[in-house]
Formats: structure tokens, C-alpha cells, sequence
């Protein structure tokens, strides 16, 4: 089974992704950048992106924008945008960037919980 | 004195014409008497010059000189002699040959000093050997050489002081002149003279009569003239008075206070000159002060004209000329004036004529002024309603100097460039061109849009609003660093029109011209007339864009405050995840097993977390809202949604302080415009609010609609408010009784949201309430 990657430079939102992933025993690789996120997955293509929209070096959307672009990937890899941006126009920005969908912060673990179950189990089916 | 050489009482014979005369006995006196009486019946008979030679033929037969000739005497209006027009010739055999056929040769006596002496003195004048003569200078003695005579007898004639001809007797070889020939000689002239007298009054008669003839038939022509060309040209064929230009001058609004300047109006002659050009600029005018004529003989002589205009007329090459002011009524409205190639004098007789001449002029004038002035007011009028026309409708630079486009192209300047006079801290004054208009499509105009251009403190300060400057190389009121700035750009004309917006200088409109030019008065009025408006429009422009500039300021700062919420909401909402997150995994059992205890701990820190996410929120949405920068969602939608959806949170909440919560919502859809997540909002803030402030009782959630109006409420039993307060809960950071502040948490911000979310929707939020008896607040919202 393939792993989630979660891109997050904030070291204590990743510990709460963390935990939860641990609970669900699902695989989770933790990288701080886009240019790692992006060399990761053309490493190895992960089940699902946890993508943080404000990074160090590029932004998210950014990020996400060349994920979408990579030709190598055979299936359509679900980005899901989690992020403190929580203005108007914030979701709609995240899907033009090609997110699958997006996740304000601060979130509940069952808010998170319910979003990876909905990608993931419409993967295995 | 010559007087003195001659004894005119004595009749003693002179011994040296004796012996030299072979012919004279001691009975020449008898014989110089009775030569006398020969010569007078002969002369009351003579009609004319050419006559009165004749009848001096027994002088010749008894002298034999070599010739003589006979002029007319002209003088001044102080009785000094100025010119001699030679009349007739006779030859050595005394046969008289007349003159007045050919062209009339008059001679100005100021040429010859030694003969306009001779004249003055009045008494016959011997010259018995003009070479060795103590009086005669070199001139007259080179003419002498020409002329082939050595001795002469000039015999000025007069009668009564009137200054009337001059008889010349010439010898070609030296003559000695005794006392019986000089008596005789002095009895000739008075007797010549009578005759002469005669002789130019009837001439005069006749000249006064051809005049009167000349002035009516140029009457004639000058009545029926229909323009300032007609005038001119009836005034030239008729009575040219030798001129080879004539031009009439055209004072118009003439001021002597402001300055001295008149336009040329009609030219006639060989030298013709633009008409509308602009004479006597800054010249003094005598003639026009005191309504006299100019008479000036000799242009370049300094006693007559001042060195400006000697040099004038030396560059328009006029040697002499007559200027006569016409004049109607009391108003001076311009002048005659004939110009001669060469030096003249004007006879007393053609001074006349042109007066009169002058008097016909000025009456057709005008008239011919007032159609012309109608005429030129007409055009005046059209042209500068044209212009306002434009620039009333000009919204930018670039339309306000194309409002110029059909006047610069008519005045053939070379570029139009408006200037506006940028504001500097120091006191420099910088004027940024914003537009140029040039009338000649090809050609790129001098000054381009966005130069910048340093000037002098004097250009902001000068007192006129239209500076006029005919030639920049010239002109004093130009600094030097302007001047260097117009030749820089070859403007050799400029037409300044400086815009002021409550005296405050704010741009300059600039005519440039490659060549230098003459204003016309017509031009000065258009520029004067139009620059009231253009300073408007200007200045509306200005104005204009300086709110643009404060408004885009104004969205830049916009952009900043959104910018800066953002962020906020970002920075605070990274740490609450955490914090939240993490409570979360710990109280979902995640992190293992947890201790009553434990689990009630994190439980407040869960709490707190969210009750501070939802501060956040309030405080984000409020300065949104004053910012202006909340957007609703407006859609049609059932009002019923999203009171169900606050209802199963509400549900929660009032479930854990054993409240029970009744909702009582209609059958039917409650259709309303609005944002749905706003909507769930302000019913969960009131719903909330119910269940804070209530301890122990009932919550209703009602809806329906009334009057035509959409309206929902919120019922509790709980502390109440009292009347007095009702209006302060609405604001922001207000829970009423500050004391209760603390004990109910929350930032109070909640009704103040919800008051301006309804509001947006165009709805009314309001309470019925008293201390201790429960609150309702109703929601209002219009129906669609």
C-alpha cells in the first residue's frame, strides 16, 4: 500500500496530521517544501497529497499547479489543499489550482478523518 | 553785411561798367530809366513765367547774360522759404522757354545753403565772380562749373513778407556790378515781384479750383467704398502726391494709456506691406496725441523723426512722408499716410489736399469701421464659440489642445502644447508638457508630451494672463532662460496663456510659431476671451485627477487592510490548529487511554481553542464589514435551511445545559435573497445567545411570514435586558452590565455582526425584552 504525503513547513500541524495517520495506520511522509514534494512524488507516487498552501520556497497552489503538470503520473493523483487561508476566494483559488478539494484550519480530526476516508475508499473501490 | 556793397539811394554811374560797356553814355542813367519803363509795359502784360522772361528781353539786349531762370517760392508754415520749383528758362538771347509742362523740378533750398542765404537776405544779390566769392562755398561752385557761368544776379521776389519766386541772371565770365546797375537791378525785382504776385494768385485760383474738383471726385469714390482697399486706392489714383506707397493705419480700441500700437488696414502703391501687421509698436505717435499732421521732409534727418522711427523707416526704405490723422468727431481712428522713396517737401498747397483728402477718408472710415467691425466681431464670436464648444466637452489633455486644432491651423502656428505646473516642496517651478497638438500632421512638433521644463520664479508670478511675444529673440519680458529655452525649440512667436484657479497658477497653454509674427487685435481678443474657460476646464481636469490619484490611494489601501486581514487569519489560525488538532487526538483516544481527569482537562483546552477560533472568526468578519470588503452570496434560497441547519448545532449546545429548544417552522418555503452561511450565522449567534444567557427553561425558534416580510425569532427565558439597553447590544464589544461581561465570555461581537449581515440584506434585527422577563429578537427580511 502506497503512502500520503503530507507538504507542511509548521512542525506542530504536521505532529496533528501525524497522530491521526498514526491512529489509522495509514503510511505518512511529512516533506517542509514544494520542490521536495514535487521530487517525492516523481520518486514514488504517493495515494494522496496534503498540501499546505503557504511554504518556504514556492507556494502551494504553485506546487499543486505542477503536480497536475508531471506526465509521468498514471493515475489522477487527489491533492487536498489544508490551509490557515480562510477568506473568501481561498477554496475557489486552491481548486483552480487543480486541489481536489480543501481544508480550512483550524480543523477537527473528524473533519480530517472524513476527508481522507472519502478519497481513499474512492480509490480501493 | 552784403548790404553793404550796394548804396540803393545813390544814382551814381559805375565807372567800371562804363568802360567795359562801350554802349553806355553819361546818359545811361536816362537810359537805365527808360530800360525800366520798356521792361514794365511789357511785363503788365506778361500772364505767366515764361512771360515775364520775355519781357526782360531788353535786359538781355543791354547786359547780355548767358541765361536765366525763373522759380516759384515755397515756404514753411513759419514763413521760411523750403523749396524753389524752377518755372522758366532763357537762353543767351533771352527767348523765354516754359517749364510747367514738364515734370515739376523742385528743389529743396535745405541742398543749397548758399542760395537759401542769398534768398533770406530779400535784397538783389551781386555775384561778380562766384570763384573768388568770400561767401560761396564748394558746392555751389562745382555747380557753377556745371551750369558754364561765373557771375549771376539773384533777385529773391517777394511782396508783403509772402515769399513768391527767385529770378536768376547768369554770366559765364566775371562781371563787375556798379552802383546804377544795382539800383536798377533792385527796382527790377520789386516791379518783377508785383507781377509775379499776380501771376501766383491766379495759378493759386486755378490750383484751388482743380482741388476743390480733385477732393470731390475723390469724395465720390471714397463714399461709395465699400473697404479700407477701395479707400486707399481712390486716394492713389487720384492724388498720389508723388508717394509710391500709401497705407491707411487703423487704430482700433486705441488706448494712449496702454501702448501705442496701430494696424496697417490698406496699402496702396509699389511697396505693399501685410495688411493687419502691426506699426508703430511702441513708437511714439505725435500726431495721434495732438491730432496734428506729420510732415517729415527727410527721414533720415534727426531734427525731424527720433532714431526709432528713422530706423523704421529706413527699413521700409521711406525717405519722406506726410502722415495726416483721420479723425471723426473727437475719436482719432487712424491715419493717411504717403510715403516717398525720396527726400520732399510737401508744399502748403498739397499739405492742404491731403487734409482735405484726410476729412472725406475719415467719414467713409467710419463707416466702413463699424461694417467691418461687425463683421470681424462676427467672426471673432463664431471662432471662440467653436473653441469653448470643444473644451466644454473635453475630458482629457489631449482633447482640450485638439479644441485648438481649427485656430492653430489658422493661425499657422507650428505646435499647440499645454503645460501643467508641477507641485515641488522647494520653489522651483517645473511645468510638465501633458499635451501638444500640431496642426501640420507630417512634421514632429517641437515640444513633446512629458518634457519637463525648469523656469524662473517670475514665470509663476506674472501678473497677465496672455503674454504675447512676437519676436523670443527680442522680446524683454521673456527672461534669458526662457529665451534660450524658445530658440532651443525654435519658437520665434509665442502666445502664453497662463491658467489660474483662484490666482493660483496651475498649467500654461503655449502657441508656438517658427517665425516670428504680428498679433492682430482680433487674435489678443479670441486668447483673452477664451482663456477664462480653458483655465476652468483646466482646473476641473486637475481637480479631477487629483481625486483619481486619492482614490486609487484609497484602493491601495484597501488592498493593504484586506492584505493584512488576511494574513492575520493566517497567523492566527496555524497555531490554533495545533492547539485544537491535538486537544482533538488526545480526547479521541488517539495518544491512549486518558483519566477522567485528564480527559476533562483537555476537554477545556478543546473548548478554549474553539471559542477562540470563533473570536477570530467575529473579529475577521466585523473588520470586513468596516472595511466594506464582505461580500455576500446573494441567491434565491428557503429560508428554512439554514435555520435547520443552526438548529442541529443549537441542539447540541442547549442539550448540554438541559434547556429544551422548540423550533416552529412553517410548511411552506420561506423564499428570501441571501447569502444561506450568513443566514445560518445570525441564527446560531442568536440561538447561542438564548442558550448563554438562559440557566434553566425554554428556547423557541420561530418563522413565518408577515406582512409581506419574511420573519424569524428567537425566544429565551433567561436574564433579560433592560429598555434602556436595548439599543446598546447592537454595537460592537458591548455585553450589557460589565460585570456579566467575564461570566458569559465572548468578545461581544456576535449582535453586532448580525445587525450589520441583515442589514447588508437590506432587513431589521430588533428585541422585545424586559430585565428578568426573557428576550425575543426578531429578524426582518424582505420576501422575493
Amino acid at each position: 500500500m502506497s503512502y500520503i504525503l503530507y507538504v507542511e513547513d509548521n512542525a506542530s500541524n504536521a505532529l496533528v496530521v501525524q497522530r491521526i495517520c498514526e491512529h489509522l495506520k495509514l503510511d505518512l511522509r511529512i516533506v517542509s517544501n514544494a520542490t521536495d514534494a514535487v521530487a517525492t512524488v516523481l520518486q514514488a507516487p504517493p495515494r494522496l497529497v496534503l498540501m499546505d498552501i503557504s511554504l518556504p520556497d514556492v507556494d502551494g497552489l504553485a506546487a499543486a499547479r505542477l503536480i497536475r503538470s508531471l506526465p509521468e503520473l498514471p493515475t489522477r493523483l487527489p491533492i487536498i489543499a489544508i490551509t490557515a487561508s480562510a477568506m473568501v476566494g481561498d477554496r475557489e483559488r486552491c481548486l483552480a489550482a487543480g486541489c481536489d478539494d480543501y481544508l480550512a484550519k483550524p480543523f477537527t480530526v473528524r473533519a480530517l478523518v472524513e476527508m481522507l476516508q472519502r478519497y481513499l475508499l474512492c480509490q480501493e473501490s | 553785411m552784403l548790404e553793404s556793397k550796394c548804396e540803393p539811394t545813390s544814382w551814381r554811374v559805375d565807372q567800371t561798367f562804363m568802360m567795359r560797356t562801350s554802349a553806355l553814355r553819361s546818359s545811361d542813367r536816362h537810359s537805365l530809366a527808360d530800360l525800366l519803363v520798356q521792361i514794365d509795359s511789357s511785363l503788365l502784360r506778361a500772364q505767366n513765367g515764361e512771360e515775364i522772361l520775355g519781357a526782360l528781353h531788353p535786359v538781355f539786349a543791354r547786359f547780355q547774360p548767358s541765361g536765366a531762370q525763373l522759380y516759384f517760392l515755397y515756404a514753411d508754415s513759419a514763413n521760411c522759404p523750403v523749396s524753389a520749383r524752377l518755372v522758366a528758362i532763357a537762353n543767351a538771347l533771352g527767348e523765354p522757354q516754359s517749364f510747367d509742362h514738364l515734370p515739376a523740378t523742385t528743389l529743396r533750398l535745405a541742398d543749397y545753403p548758399f542760395s537759401l542765404q542769398v534768398i533770406k537776405q530779400r535784397q538783389p544779390y551781386f555775384v561778380e565772380n562766384i570763384f573768388t566769392h568770400p561767401k560761396a562755398d564748394e558746392q555751389t561752385r562745382a555747380l557753377a562749373r556745371l551750369f558754364n557761368y561765373t557771375a549771376a544776379i539773384a533777385l529773391p521776389l517777394f511782396v508783403n513778407e509772402r515769399w513768391l519766386g527767385l529770378l536768376v541772371l547768369q554770366w559765364q565770365q566775371p562781371q563787375v556790378f556798379g552802383d546804377a546797375v544795382k539800383i536798377f537791378f533792385k527796382t527790377l525785382q520789386s516791379n518783377i515781384a508785383a507781377v509775379l504776385a499776380g501771376y501766383r494768385s491766379a495759378l493759386e485760383r486755378e490750383e484751388a479750383y482743380r482741388e476743390i474738383e480733385l477732393l470731390y471726385r475723390i469724395g465720390s469714390l471714397v463714399n461709395a467704398a465699400q473697404s479700407y482697399a477701395d479707400l486707399v486706392q481712390a486716394v492713389g489714383q487720384h492724388a498720389p502726391l508723388g508717394s509710391f506707397t500709401i497705407s491707411i493705419t487703423h487704430f482700433e480700441n486705441y488706448d494712449l494709456k496702454r501702448a501705442t500700437y496701430a494696424e496697417i488696414a490698406a496699402v496702396w502703391g509699389a511697396k505693399p506691406e501685410r495688411v493687419g501687421t502691426r506699426v508703430y509698436d511702441g513708437l511714439p505717435v505725435p500726431f495721434v496725441e495732438r491730432q496734428v499732421m506729420q510732415v517729415v521732409s527727410d527721414t533720415s534727418d534727426p531734427n525731424q523723426v527720433t532714431e526709432a522711427v528713422r530706423q523704421v523707416m529706413r527699413a521700409c526704405g521711406y525717405a519722406a512722408y506726410l502722415s495726416v490723422p483721420l479723425t471723426f468727431g473727437t475719436t482719432v481712428l487712424g491715419a493717411l499716410n504717403f510715403f516717398s522713396d525720396k527726400p520732399r517737401e510737401y508744399s502748403q498747397a498739397e499739405q492742404r489736399l491731403a487734409k482735405g483728402i484726410a476729412d472725406l477718408v475719415a467719414v467713409a472710415m467710419d463707416r466702413i469701421r463699424l461694417r467691418e467691425d461687425s463683421l470681424r466681431v462676427q467672426r471673432r464670436t463664431e471662432r471662440i464659440a467653436q473653441i469653448n464648444a470643444a473644451l466644454l466637452t473635453a475630458s482629457d489633455e489631449e482633447q482640450i489642445v485638439s479644441a485648438f486644432a481649427e485656430y492653430a491651423a489658422e493661425l499657422e502656428a507650428e505646435c499647440v502644447a499645454l503645460g501643467y505646473l508641477e507641485n515641488s516642496a522647494d520653489s522651483a517651478c517645473i511645468v510638465r508638457v501633458v499635451a501638444v497638438y500640431s496642426p501640420q500632421a507630417q512634421s514632429t512638433p517641437s515640444v513633446s508630451v512629458g518634457s519637463r521644463y525648469e523656469f524662473d520664479e517670475i514665470f509663476k508670478q506674472r501678473a497677465q494672463q496672455l503674454v504675447l511675444i512676437e519676436d523670443t529673440r527680442h522680446d524683454e519680458r521673456l527672461t534669458p532662460r526662457e529665451r534660450a529655452l524658445s530658440l532651443e525649440h525654435g519658437a520665434q512667436a509665442l502666445a502664453l496663456l497662463f491658467l489660474r484657479s483662484s490666482s493660483e497658477l496651475i498649467g500654461v497653454l503655449s502657441f508656438n510659431w517658427r517665425t516670428t509674427r504680428t498679433f492682430t487685435a482680433d487674435e489678443r481678443a479670441v486668447f483673452e476671451a477664451i482663456l477664462p474657460s480653458l483655465a476652468a476646464v483646466v482646473g476641473r481636469r486637475q481637480l479631477w485627477l487629483k481625486q483619481a490619484q486619492m482614490l486609487e490611494k484609497l484602493r491601495q489601501m484597501d488592498r493593504l487592510k484586506d492584505e493584512f486581514l488576511s494574513n492575520m487569519s493566517h497567523e492566527l489560525r496555524t497555531p490554533l490548529n495545533a492547539v485544537i488538532g491535538l486537544s482533538d487526538v488526545i480526547l479521541q483516544g488517539m495518544d491512549g487511554e486518558l483519566t477522567p481527569r485528564l480527559q476533562q482537562d483537555i476537554q477545556t483546552i478543546y473548548d478554549a481553542g474553539q471559542q477562540l477560533l470563533s473570536i477570530v472568526n467575529d473579529v475577521l468578519d466585523i473588520a470586513k464589514i468596516e472595511a466594506g470588503a464582505l461580500t455576500l452570496r446573494l441567491e434565491q434560497i428557503d429560508l428554512r435551511e439554514p435555520l435547520q441547519e443552526a438548529l442541529k448545532t443549537a441542539h447540541v449546545m442547549a442539550a448540554n445545559k438541559h434547556l429544551s429548544l422548540c423550533a416552529s417552522l412553517p410548511d411552506y418555503p420561506l423564499k428570501v435573497r441571501a447569502d444561506a452561511s450568513r443566514m445560518r450565522q445570525v441564527a446560531l449567534n442568536l440561538l447561542s445567545n438564548a442558550i448563554k444567557f438562559t440557566d434553566v427553561g425554554h428556547i423557541w425558534l420561530r418563522a413565518c411570514i408577515q406582512n409581506g416580510e419574511i420573519v424569524f425569532c428567537v425566544k429565551d427565558e433567561g436574564i433579560g435586558i433592560a429598555p434602556e439597553h436595548h439599543a446598546l447590544i447592537f454595537e460592537q464589544f458591548r455585553q450589557v452590565e460589565g460585570s456579566l461581561h467575564r461570566r458569559k465570555g465572548g468578545a461581544g461581537l456576535g449582535l453586532a455582526i448580525s445587525k450589520r449581515l441583515i442589514e447588508l440584506h437590506g432587513g431589521r434585527i430588533w428585541l422585545e425584552s424586559a430585565l428578568g422577563k426573557g428576550a425575543t429578537f426578531y429578524v426582518s427580511l424582505p420576501s422575493c
